[in-house]
């Protein structure tokens, strides 16, 4: 069998089997990241890569080259492996894009791979994203590369002395202050303030009413923001209420205060039905202990909050009672450490390459 | 220098290591219950020519949709765990990377919460610029997603021609911040640089062309018989649903909510521009389009006016006084001074949340600063793919098999922003 | 002895010389060629008409011409309606002619993976069998003079045959045995009886017009062509056709998007090269048919220098304008539904036919052809 493969490789045929791959390079349809933009473009009428005899065409079988479309996420991983496995020899792989090289601005995730781990790759180019025109460069180095077999540089950087590029009247500098990461800071989510909002003052009369004994406390944060303290027994309540007029919720939050042994679980809420309440968020949130992270899912009374939550279990490990799909995995895959949103799962940290001067 | 440099790229590696095992995407019991019930599974993704980066379970009864679940999180690239480890204003870049294609609005929100938890008064030039971008944005991502709908559709003419479109947009974004795509061009404070009358001119030209060929494309496809015929009446939701579901955006208001973050609780300069809300009552995937389409005519017109009003405004000052703080020499243009001005940026202590109309819907940035540190103690996005995943879900109960993919061009569904 | 008389006989030169293809333009140098021993031999045989319509035209190697082309012309087309170039820099002076080749080529050296669950002896026969319906109707297939098989019954032969090709792409995707493959099968079987019987009512249509099933016969009788006796015949006859061949807007049982080409969804290599062209090759059969009903197939201005190639050439230009509108609907229409093409045919397109039909009774009794 090997034989045979060595025969049509570098026998009296391999010229044709060159040339026709090479004039044939059709990428799958596997997009991955946000780099899929500058492929359609690349594809569609300003660019057109059928030019080069490649069409992006449907499914693994019957393609030959996949273009990784920027960053690779655990859970795009598999299906990367997967569908490289699908895809009939010869094949190639083009990763696009700074994520698919080192991880580009995502380097540190906690969900990222680089794919050169996953499949073998033929070309890397660089960019955020890149241009058409440099996946068009791409698709003309890997033709060569199928003729000489072997891949070359096809761009050679030139330096510029940075300060005296015109236009800049001081010199480029690197960021200069390190991170200052406050190690227990105090966190409060309903900061009252004092702003020019009648309607809200009495809307926060309103509550005081509505809500008697359900709060601990009801503040303005802001234009258009309120923010109603409460504790997880009577959150229930205050939905029912609340549901009546607020229909929707806009975000379901948990913030993480590993020194105060606690999680915050906010529900901001708004309006779709009542005008004057479309503007107005509010922010139903109350303190639940770290050690017992239950909170009472309010999809009873907001369907919407339904995936919102699933998520939070996802980052957090906050189980929402109430919700049935609490326990599994729905953004993140699964085999990602559970709960990385927490303060103490640490991912690596920034470091910058600084200039010494002597 | 460059020595270092390379010492420090071994640094730079990602400590994962990729997945070898298999796994089944299903619940078990959904599995079993679809087997009991005589149903068929078809998993639609994320390799496949009519899905994005996502997998949709279908349960299928002959050939009608009983049950969709989605299997989100295949671009889910970590970005609130990322913000908290970086400077308020290295935030920006990774902010914009949900939807690149409408980075104008999305950076915008984040932006804004930052000005909002500062208290600062943008100058009149950069918010007129602002909303310029911010609607080139918005025609760029209804243009992407007409196409996508139209390739979900087999309609590769309809595909191409918005991408085309794309082009002239893309070349007034980068006449004016320099870059295709990812401008990250909306700064705390106002914009990195002021743009020059030619520049905006320019710009001016480029919505008469793009108004020009739009009929084109209304004739081969927004009128096409087949193209009506694959859409009308599918994946309807009605009022209520989309309500409940909390639909954002173009697809609510193609539900007959007017509800628009613009109007509600106006930014930059949209209150002081004449424009309206498109709006439909059926519900349905053509009017989910249609409104889209409607939507790139008004923006069109808003950024006409926009910059018909910045004939009147000098040049010069485009990032507010109050965060330059002592380097005003920068205020038309911000190169050099970046990480001066902006590296020990502080948010005050407390929450601040911003709300968006993007182009795909609401967009709501929630920064939680504990006032001492240079970073945020915590950010939420949640990005209008994310609002409207339900509702899409929801929407498919009931119909065709091949209804999927109508249904889902409809939504414009963008994994990357709804995964974030 | 007689026999082997008869036989040496049905395979001499002086036999097929009798019924040779003359093409007056090239006449000395074929009286040439079969002077000389072998190459006469070989050159009598190619030129003998029955052999002549298997190998030349309509047969195999129009047929491959035909598939290069026509692939390449579809996307070039598209490409110029969709404001670009298409393929071109394979070889530029020509656009790019020679793309379909390339890929082609790539399809031939690629692996063909036979997955675990395939049922592995009919997937990988199926897609070879299935060139037996689709190259049979070739010979009965006339172009003036020069036809592969000649009888009275051409039409209903040739029908039934096309018909069979459906068969055999639901066998593939039952072969297949994946779920995409199931879907598609199940949408092949589903529009296969829809256009089925619109498809052959619009040949009786055009068998009563002539009141012949000969296709010579029914050349010879269209002074003026079928479209114009019976345009309803023809208008049913080109719908059903885009619905066989599964071309947009009925790209329904491939559609790419939805079911990621449906029966051909596990095929890789030559395999899915070959599966890929059965729509193409369809659609050249159909094309045909048609230009030989409707447009008058060989028909047309005599050129004497050309002799028999003359009507050859007639017909080969009207397949390809047939070919050409069937590739046109790519950039133009959306797909439909598999319930609105169903509804379309099974109502609308049943009653037209009836009326193609009807008319073509009329015609018959009034003698017109």
């Amino acid at each position: 069998m090997s034989d045979n493969i060595e025969f049509l490789n570098s026998g009296p045929l391999a010229p044709f089997k060159k040339w026709g791959t090479k004039w044939s390079l059709w990428p799958v349809h596997l997009v991955t990241a946000c780099c899929g933009v500058e492929l359609a473009h690349a594809y569609a009428s300003g660019y057109d890569g059928e030019r080069l005899g490649s069409l992006n065409y449907g499914i693994s079988r019957q393609t030959n080259l996949i273009i990784v479309e920027g960053a690779i996420s655990r859970k795009m991983a598999r299906v990367l492996r997967i569908t490289y496995e699908q895809m009939p020899d010869p094949k190639f792989v083009i990763v696009m894009g700074a994520c698919g090289l080192k991880g580009g601005i995502f380097w540190n995730g906690y969900h990222m791979v680089r794919p050169s781990d996953v499949v073998p790759v033929d070309l890397f180019i660089p960019g955020c994203p890149p241009t058409p025109e440099s996946l068009l460069r791409a698709i003309r180095s890997l033709q060569e590369k199928i003729m000489s077999g072997e891949a070359k540089n096809t761009i050679e950087f030139r330096e510029f002395d940075l300060s005296s590029v015109e236009g800049r009247s001081c010199p480029a500098l690197p960021p200069t202050t390190p991170k200052v990461i406050a190690p227990t800071p105090a966190i409060k989510v309903d900061v009252e303030r004092e702003v020019e909002w009648s309607f809200g003052k009495k809307l926060v009369k309103r509550f005081e009413k509505e809500l008697e004994g359900l709060y601990d406390s009801i503040k303005i944060t802001g234009k258009n923001r309120i923010a109603i303290s409460t504790d997880r027994k009577r959150v229930v309540k205050i939905a029912q209420i609340l549901s009546a007029e607020f229909d929707h919720v806009k975000n379901v939050n948990v913030i993480d205060v590993p020194h105060e042994r606690s999680f915050i679980v906010e529900y901001h809420i708004s309006s779709y039905s009542v005008r004057e309440l479309m503007p107005v968020v509010v922010n139903i949130f109350a303190k639940i202990p770290r050690d017992d992270p239950k909170f009472p899912s309010l999809m009873t009374y907001w369907q919407s909050a339904d995936y919102l939550e699933r998520e939070m279990y996802d980052f957090f490990g906050v189980v929402f009672e109430g919700n049935p799909a609490m326990g599994e995995k729905f953004l993140l895959a699964p085999d990602t450490p559970d709960f990385p949103l927490r303060k103490d799962r640490k991912i690596r940290d920034e470091c910058y390459c600084m200039e010494v001067k002597e | 220098m460059s020595e270092r440099e390379g010492e420090r790229e071994m640094l730079l590696d990602v400590p994962v290591e990729p997945p070898v095992e298999m796994f089944l995407p299903i619940p078990r019991r959904f599995l079993e219950d679809a087997y009991r019930n005589d149903d068929y599974i078809v998993l639609v993704g994320p390799q496949h020519p009519g899905s994005g980066h996502m997998r949709i379970i279908l349960r299928i009864k002959g050939d009608i949709i009983v049950e969709a679940i989605p299997d989100p999180g295949y671009v889910h690239r970590s970005m609130e765990k990322l913000a908290e480890n970086r400077l308020y204003i290295q935030n920006i870049p990774l902010m914009e990377r949900p939807a690149i294609m409408d980075t104008g609005n999305v950076t915008l929100g984040y932006v804004r919460a930052i000005e909002q938890a500062l208290g600062i008064e943008v100058p009149e030039r950069a918010k007129y610029i602002r909303t310029v971008l911010a609607e080139l944005s918005r025609i760029g991502t209804h243009l992407y997603d007409a196409g996508i709908l139209a390739v979900f559709l087999g309609h590769t003419t309809g595909f191409m021609w918005p991408f085309a479109l794309r082009e002239p947009v893309i070349e007034a974004m980068t006449r004016i911040s320099g870059t295709r795509i990812t401008s990250s061009f909306i700064i705390p404070g106002g914009i990195r640089r002021d743009v020059p009358w030619e520049t905006l001119e320019f710009v001016r030209r480029v919505t008469y062309v793009l108004e020009r060929r739009l009929k084109g494309f209304e004739k081969i496809f927004i009128k096409n018989p087949s193209v009506i015929a694959r859409l009308k009446d599918v994946g309807v939701l009605s009022k209520q649903e989309a309500i409940k579901f909390g639909v954002v955006g173009p697809f609510l208001r193609a539900s007959g909510v007017e509800y628009d973050v613009r109007r509600v609780e106006p930014y930059e300069a949209y209150d002081s521009l004449n424009w309206d809300v498109p709006v439909a009552d059926e519900g349905d995937s053509y009017s989910r389009f249609l409104v889209r389409v409607e939507e790139i005519f008004q923006s069109l017109s808003i950024i006409r006016q926009a910059i018909n009003e910045l004939r009147s405004i000098p040049e010069g000052n485009v990032i507010s006084p109050d965060v330059l703080d002592g380097y005003e020499e920068a205020s038309s243009d911000i190169r050099g001074y970046f990480y001066r001005v902006f590296g020990n940026l502080v948010l005050p202590y407390g929450e601040y949340t911003s709300l968006t109309e993007a182009s795909r819907g609401t967009l709501l940035y929630s920064i939680i600063s504990d006032g001492e540190s240079n970073v945020p103690y915590r950010v939420r996005v949640v990005t209008p793919g994310w609002y409207y995943l339900k509702g899409f879900m929801e929407s498919l109960r009931g119909e065709r098999l091949a209804d999927l993919q109508a249904i889902y061009g409809s939504f414009g569904y963008f994994p990357p922003e709804a995964d974030r | 002895m007689e026999a082997v008389y008869e036989l040496l006989k049905a395979v001499s030169k002086e036999h097929f010389m009798e019924n040779m293809v003359s093409i007056p333009l090239i006449q000395p140098v074929i009286d040439n060629l079969l002077n000389i021993p072998l190459v006469g031999y070989v050159v009598a045989l190619i030129l003998w008409k029955p052999m002549f319509a298997l190998l030349i035209f309509p047969g195999l190697l129009t047929l491959m011409t035909v598939l290069l082309f026509i692939i390449w012309f579809e996307r070039k087309l598209t490409a110029r309606i969709q404001w670009r170039r298409g393929p071109l820099e394979i070889l530029r002076w020509a656009g790019g002619i020679i793309q379909a080749l390339a890929d082609g080529l790539r399809y031939f050296f690629q692996e063909v993976i036979v997955h675990r669950d395939a049922h592995k002896p009919y997937f990988i026969q199926l897609p070879i069998l299935i060139f037996i319906p689709v190259l049979l109707p070739l010979l009965f297939i006339p172009a003036g003079s020069i036809v592969g098989i000649k009888t009275p019954y051409a039409l209903p032969v040739v029908v039934a045959i096309v018909s069979l090709i459906p068969v055999f792409i639901v066998a593939i995707g039952w072969a297949s045995n994946s779920r995409f493959a199931y879907v598609g099968t199940i949408r092949e079987a589903f529009m296969y009886f829809a256009y089925e019987i619109p498809f052959i009512l619009s040949v009786v249509a055009m068998i009563l017009v002539y009141g012949t099933a000969d296709m010579t016969a029914i050349v010879e009788k269209q002074t003026i062509p079928g479209i114009i006796l019976n345009p309803v015949a023809a208008l049913v006859f080109f719908i059903s056709t885009i619905m066989a061949t599964s071309r947009l807007p009925f790209e329904i049982p491939e559609a790419d998007q939805e079911i990621a080409f449906g029966p051909f969804v596990e095929y890789s290599g030559i395999m899915f090269g070959l599966v890929m062209t059965i729509a193409y090759e369809k659609m050249y059969i159909l094309a045909l048919l048609m230009s030989v009903l409707f447009l008058g197939g060989g028909n047309g201005f005599p050129i004497p220098l050309l002799g028999d190639l003359a009507p050859v050439i007639w017909m080969f230009l009207k397949t390809m304008a047939v070919m050409v509108a069937l590739a046109f609907l790519r950039s133009i229409y959306a797909r439909f539904r598999l319930d609105q093409a169903l509804r379309l045919s099974w109502t609308t397109m049943l009653k037209i036919s009836a009326v193609a039909v009807l008319i073509g009774a009329a015609l018959n009794i009034a003698q017109v052809a």
